[in-house]
């Protein structure tokens, strides 16, 4: 990790708010969020449909602005980016992985994970890469189209391609939603494998609590507030949790 | 189903004025042609029926020999006869009236009017029945008297009082301009200039026959019927080698011959706009294409729903029915629009018709409209039968790659079609051209049936340089391109065939070029050219400048070339025949011309010099004889004194002391000069300046300068065909804009992915730029390829006729590709800016 020691957050927000529509019809997609994403750390967003956990994901990533409040990544407090300034923020400091549709069809593999660099004409690090696309065991479906792959390996090059350029957080929007229950369970291996190993920061929505079983911290949002956090959950506990959202 | 139809169009009306572009601005050429050509037609009817608004009954000589494009040469008449007429009961006034060549020049030698109309010299009067207007000054009266043309008068900025110097039949002369004229109410008519004269120096001057008129224009005084006063005339003339008409139907004969050399021009502007219509219909199929493709889920789904095949099939038929209908609609107004801003740009530059008060005719409403509709319906087919095809189980389905265009069938298609474009060829070239219209055709289909599969690797060929130039902007650009092979095919297809016709005739062009230079080369020997330098039939120099050249101590000879209408027997029966004039004692060493038998040294007033192509047709030797008539009825045998090979100067050459005293106005069009041995080149040139600067129309070149420009004249003819095509180049260029914007609406999750993933706006307009020149490439390289064989075929088949050269030029498709590629960015301009606002969180979020 190469990040400065006064910093531990990999990202944050502060007093987020976001709204939709006016008068009657006004929708408070995110009501006051203030939340820190400790650099090193796998972290899950959970909470029921409309709760605001792909909002505050957007926003955290810079592809959504807010109504009022602030968010950042890293050092960098995105209000004040142009949008130029903004997508290369994105594609140095942020990696995604979409639930589907995370690949561009007319590019190989190799291309695909490899195109935030492509597209910032960096290089990047070579030896990184390599380990990236090791750790996903992808070394032999390098030149294959999107077309040519399973889902599960699709998903495995949208995992390299979000560590590829070695950013400092990773967003994953439901990424086993279209996956089925051992293939989700291989790509949420490799994102903790990512984090353990490769020391990386990923911000993970779900509403799948094996899924957020994986992750080291689990936020539970409602009605666009924070409304609880675990610590080191268990499948079990978050369904636990979950399970009180319906009193 | 036809509601629902009809309703699923409306409700998308995005979609369905940009599927009815193609179709409107195809219309738009071919209304805006036949808008163009009625208004142009209504002007010129009006014009002559000004014209001769006033006049009763119209005499003039019966002998005539008609020209090419119905511009006859008429014979003269006696000013004797002007008193005859004026005695016939019912006339009221008789005035002789003439209609010869006259050149205004301003007193600093410049020379007035526009290239194409003609210059006219006549004759004004006060009589109440002339359509001309004194805007200022008075009736003409003596030798150094005249009135000119309003617009003369501005372009010349001449004022009344002003020295003008006036070249016709008997030189150039100075003259005191008293008047300026107006044709009713418009400066002049149809653009010509005229000199108008009293009748005596009208004769004198512009005829050079004192004595002689070209027509006697009647006035009724009432008491008759315009028929009855032409019956009237006719029998009081009786003997005489005169025709009387009416005055409706001399303004109908004028109306006619004027009409018909224009229509010629309107059928040219409508094979263009008929070529522009099948590049658009490439661009309406390729739209259809694509929309249906897209919209493959969606009938799909209809059909899952219990739709059956027909009722897909018919639903699109109707979008495809109103897309035409609107788009045949819009696009006759849209010509309407353009034919006016054609009207006013000519207007602008002096051409043009002065009053342009649009025609609109149904007729060109009911043509435009049925084209376009049929058009538009012919596209549609073929996508709506594929989109009846499309499985209910396809609506689960995500179709992200485009694999058609790829098929045997088409490789097999391909290859049977450049065979048959081969042999088609081959036969034209050899024995009968009528094979070379299957040939040529079966080359287009075979570029067009060949070009989706030549996609892939001509991609992959830009693909490295592009790369290296753009990184992976320019790598998923030729990706992008490469997708969906027939769809990028047809879309490069539309632009080559507009490419191609553009290189056909730069090659056309450049080897006519070539032709000239080489025989002119070879055939002209001598040291300068004088001509007039804009090139018309009509009139040119008087014979009095090539007398005087002759006459010069520096010159060892000058010849003068003109061109006249005779009549020949051939085979029993008088044919009007086009004949070089020339004085055959002033020729020696200025040609270098073959002769199989006989030769110049026998040329005289009683023989003539015959083509070797003309005599083995008509088994001429020398000493055949012919028999020939002229304008003024009379008729004389001649001998043939030799035969000469030569392309340039026709089938016939005569001496032109055959005309003394036949009432034909000879002119010279062109004055080669030798110079003396043993005089400068530069010396001669003084001298014979000394006298061309007398004639203010006369261009002195020398040799080189000469050969020039006969060479630059083509090119001039080549701009006008340039722009003619670029209806078809704009067409395939809007196809570009279609096929891209289609494009960026149905990438736009993954537009919206790479944005999310850290591509700019800037190289997301980038990628969709390089997408559109890779097309344009690919078109570039389709139109060159096909365009050279095209000239090359033209050419060869051509060789008998002159095109003794073959001739690529370089320069010609290197602008004709860059201006591809500066086009197709301008093209990109839309779907890139459209790409790049695409929303990022609407093309990622899963729904």
């Amino acid at each position: 990790m190469t990040d400065a020691p006064t910093i531990t957050a990999a990202a944050g927000a502060v007093d987020a708010t976001k709204v939709y529509g006016s008068g009657d019809s006004e929708v408070r997609a995110l009501d006051g969020v203030t939340v820190q994403f400790e650099a090193g750390k796998f972290t899950a967003i959970m909470g029921p449909s409309g709760s605001g956990k792909s909002t505050l994901m957007h926003s955290l990533a810079g592809l959504d602005g807010l109504t009022s409040g602030s968010v950042y990544i890293g050092s960098t407090a995105l209000a004040s980016l142009k949008d130029k300034e903004l997508t290369e923020l994105r594609r140095r400091e942020v990696g995604f992985i979409f639930q589907a549709y995370n690949l561009i069809p007319t590019l190989s593999a190799e291309e695909n994970i490899r195109l935030p660099l492509l597209l910032g004409n960096s290089k990047g690090d070579e030896a990184w890469i390599n380990r990236v696309i090791d750790t996903v065991g992808l070394r032999d479906r390098l030149k294959h189209r999107p077309s040519e792959l399973s889902g599960g390996q699709q998903q495995r090059v949208a995992v390299a391609r979000a560590l590829a350029s070695k950013p400092t957080i990773i967003f994953a929007d439901e990424p086993t939603g279209n996956l089925d229950s051992r293939t989700g369970a291989e790509i949420l291996s490799f994102m903790r494998l990512a984090v353990n190993e490769l020391g990386q920061t990923i911000v993970m929505v779900t509403h799948d609590p094996v899924a957020a079983a994986y992750s080291d911290r689990v936020i539970f949002l409602a009605d666009g507030r924070i409304v609880d956090e675990l610590q080191n959950p268990t499948a079990a506990d978050v369904l636990d949790r979950m399970k009180r959202f319906g009193d | 189903m036809f509601r629902i139809a009809l309703k699923n169009v409306l409700a998308r009306k995005g979609r369905l004025l940009l599927t009815a572009l193609a179709v409107i601005a195809s219309c738009a050429f071919l209304s805006g042609v036949f808008v163009f050509s009625d208004t142009v037609n209504a002007s010129i009817d009006r014009m002559f029926s000004m014209a001769y608004e006033k006049t009763d009954a119209f005499v003039r000589s019966s002998n005539v020999i008609e020209g090419d494009f119905g511009v006859d040469t008429r014979g003269r008449l006696s000013d004797t006869m002007v008193a005859k007429v004026a005695a016939v009961p019912g006339v009221s006034e008789a005035a002789g009236d003439i209609q010869g060549f006259a050149r205004i020049a301003t007193a600093a030698g410049k020379p007035l009017g526009i290239d194409g109309p003609p210059k006219y010299g006549g004759v004004l009067t006060d009589s109440p029945s002339t359509p001309w207007k004194i805007a200022e000054g008075k009736v003409p009266q003596g030798a150094t008297e005249v009135a000119i043309d309003r617009r003369s008068a501005k372009e010349g900025k001449i004022k009344l009082g002003d020295s003008v110097t006036i070249t016709a039949k008997n030189g150039a002369q100075p003259f005191t301009v008293v008047a300026i004229v107006t044709f009713g109410s418009q400066d002049t008519s149809g653009g010509a200039t005229w000199a108008l004269f009293d009748l005596n120096t009208a004769e004198e001057f512009v005829v050079g026959e004192p004595g002689k008129i070209d027509s006697v224009i009647v006035r009724g005084d009432g008491s008759v019927s315009d028929t009855q006063l032409k019956a009237n005339i006719a029998k009081a003339l009786e003997g005489e080698t005169v025709q009387v008409l009416t005055g409706a139907e001399i303004t109908a004969e004028t109306q006619n011959a004027v009409a018909k050399f224009f229509n010629l021009f309107s059928t040219v502007l409508t094979i263009f706009a008929a070529i522009a219509l099948l590049v658009g219909s490439f661009v309406i199929y390729n739209v259809f294409r694509i929309t249906s493709a897209q919209r493959k889920q969606e009938s799909a789904l209809m059909r899952a729903i219990g739709a059956s095949r027909g009722q897909v099939v018919r639903s699109l038929f109707v979008e495809a029915g109103v897309v035409g209908i609107v788009g045949a609609v819009l696009g006759f107004l849209g010509g309407i629009v353009l034919a006016s801003l054609i009207l006013s740009l000519l207007a602008a530059v002096g051409s043009g018709p002065s009053d342009t008060k649009l025609t609109i005719s149904p007729t060109s409403f009911v043509i435009t409209f049925i084209v376009g509709f049929l058009v538009t319906i012919l596209c549609a087919t073929l996508p709506a039968i594929r989109a009846g095809r499309v499985p209910p189980l396809a609506a689960l389905r995500d179709v992200s790659i485009d694999r058609s265009g790829l098929s045997r069938r088409r490789i097999i298609a391909g290859a049977i079609l450049m065979i048959v474009a081969v042999i088609g060829t081959v036969l034209g070239l050899n024995s009968s051209a009528v094979w070379l219209a299957p040939g040529v055709g079966a080359l287009f289909a075979a570029l067009i049936a060949l070009g989706p599969i030549a996609v892939g690797p001509t991609t992959r060929l830009l693909q490295r340089p592009l790369s290296a130039l753009r990184g992976v902007t320019g790598e998923i650009a030729v990706r992008n391109a490469a997708r969906s092979p027939e769809r990028t095919a047809l879309t490069a297809a539309a632009l080559g065939i507009g490419l191609a016709l553009l290189v056909a005739v730069a090659t056309l062009g450049s080897s006519l070029q070539g032709s000239i230079r080489q025989t002119i080369g070879e055939q002209f020997t001598g040291n300068f050219a004088i001509s007039t330098g804009d090139g018309q039939g009509f009139g040119g120099l008087p014979t009095t400048l090539t007398d005087q050249l002759n006459e010069l101590p520096e010159v060892s000879d000058a010849a003068g070339l003109g061109i006249a209408q005779i009549r020949v027997v051939e085979k029993g029966t008088p044919k009007a025949r086009g004949v070089i004039t020339l004085d055959p004692k002033h020729v020696v060493g200025l040609f270098n011309f073959e002769f199989t038998q006989g030769g110049w040294d026998a040329l005289n007033n009683t023989t003539i010099l015959v083509s070797k192509d003309k005599a083995d047709r008509d088994g001429l030797t020398v000493g055949s004889e012919l028999s020939v008539s002229f304008l003024d009825d009379s008729t004389q045998t001649i001998k043939v004194a030799g035969i000469f090979d030569n392309k340039t100067f026709g089938n016939f050459i005569v001496d032109r002391a055959l005309f003394d005293g036949r009432g034909v106005s000879l002119f010279d069009v062109q004055i080669f000069a030798l110079t003396k041995a043993g005089v400068s080149e530069a010396k001669a040139a003084a001298a014979i300046k000394a006298v061309t600067d007398k004639y203010p129309t006369a261009k002195l070149q020398s040799r080189g300068e000469f050969v020039q420009a006969q060479v630059d004249q083509v090119s001039g003819i080549l701009n006008f065909v340039y722009a003619l095509l670029l209806m078809s180049v704009f067409i395939a260029v809007l196809g570009i804009v279609l096929t891209l914007l289609l494009a960026v609406f149905e990438r736009r999750r993954e537009l919206g992915l790479m944005r999310a993933i850290g591509m700019t706006r800037g190289q997301v307009r980038g990628s969709i730029r390089w997408e559109a020149i890779v097309t344009a490439v690919l078109g570039a390289l389709m139109g060159t390829g096909l365009g050279v064989a095209l000239g090359w075929i033209v050419v060869r088949a051509l060789k008998p006729q002159g095109f003794t050269v073959f001739s690529v030029s370089p320069g010609s498709i290197l602008s004709f590709a860059i201006a591809a590629v500066i086009f197709a960015i301008v093209a990109a301009w839309w779907p890139a800016r459209k790409a790049a606002k695409s929303d990022i969180l609407a093309a990622i979020s899963t729904t």
